[in-house]
């Protein structure tokens, strides 16, 4: 017995009813022949593909996570080629890896529904590194006032708590580590001037 | 000072397991184009630059990053 992540893409022209029914027919299969469990399913909803897959431009993303023996995969996914109407499927090992994040489904606007805690450990996750190095940052002024940021005394700790989220690596690494820091602005005003061109 | 040496950022925030699923987790790791940035860039240790790499290939797959940005035909 092995547990796994599957994420389904639907035709997006689909009815809510027609995806349920088709879940529930795929995931049948799954705890019929054996000792098969679903253990979580989970409707992104409509969302834009990153490109045309069949000529649709959205597609309904479901995930679900399950665990079966891997003899009855095989099965399972002959099931899922024969359906027209499933643009794309992935079945990948799901074990000790993080459930989703909020961020995966938050384009399609789709329901949210499961995996609550789960959700907020990653919401943590995601926002810990801009939470906690502004911190650091006031902390090691402290210490150190010699710092280059010595001459702006008076009105330093304001700035640099708004500008905490991005620039504090900027502004510690400046000197040492200047590569990493021009080459990650590079990027960043290169993507900007792309999606101004399309 | 340990601050000055390029450490990875995932390792920095405690990450243990990148999800192809978290779309703007892998934005901040792929180029303009969307390349996989590399290891230079992107300041990974080495376990993590797999993880990010078998994760933007499945969130390729899935439509999910595209695999050329800002191609017009």
């Amino acid at each position: 017995m092995r547990d796994y992540e599957v994420v389904y893409i639907f035709n997006s022209e689909l009815e809510d009813e027609d995806v349920e029914s088709r879940l529930d027919s795929y995931h049948e299969r799954l705890t019929d022949d054996g000792s098969g469990e679903v253990t979580a399913v989970e409707d992104w909803g409509k969302r834009q593909l990153a490109y045309p897959i069949e000529d649709q431009e959205n597609g309904r993303y479901v995930v679900a996570q399950f665990s079966i023996e891997p003899e009855a995969l095989d099965e399972f996914e002959r099931v899922l080629k024969l359906d027209g109407d499933l643009l794309r499927h992935l079945v990948v090992l799901h074990e000790g890896e993080l459930p989703t994040p909020p961020s995966a489904r938050r384009p399609g606007a789709g329901p949210d529904e499961g995996d609550e805690e789960e959700e907020a450990e990653e919401a943590e996750e995601e926002t810990a590194g801009e939470a906690e190095e502004p911190e650091e940052e006031e902390d090691e002024e402290g210490e150190e006032p010699e710092d280059e940021s010595e001459s702006d005394e008076p009105g330093a700790d304001e700035e640099d708590e708004e500008e905490a989220d991005g620039d504090e690596e900027d502004e510690e690494e400046d000197e040492e580590a200047g590569e990493e820091d021009e080459d990650d602005e590079d990027e960043e005003e290169g993507s900007d001037d792309d999606e101004e061109k399309e | 000072m340990a601050r000055f040496e390029k450490t990875c950022r995932l390792c920095d925030d405690g990450v243990s397991q990148l999800d192809y699923k978290d779309v703007d987790m892998l934005e901040r790791f792929i180029s303009d184009r969307g390349k996989i940035l590399p290891r230079r860039a992107t300041g990974c240790c080495s376990r993590h630059q797999r993880q990010l790499s078998q994760c933007v290939k499945r969130a390729r797959y899935l439509a999910l990053v595209p695999y050329i940005k800002g191609y017009q035909g």
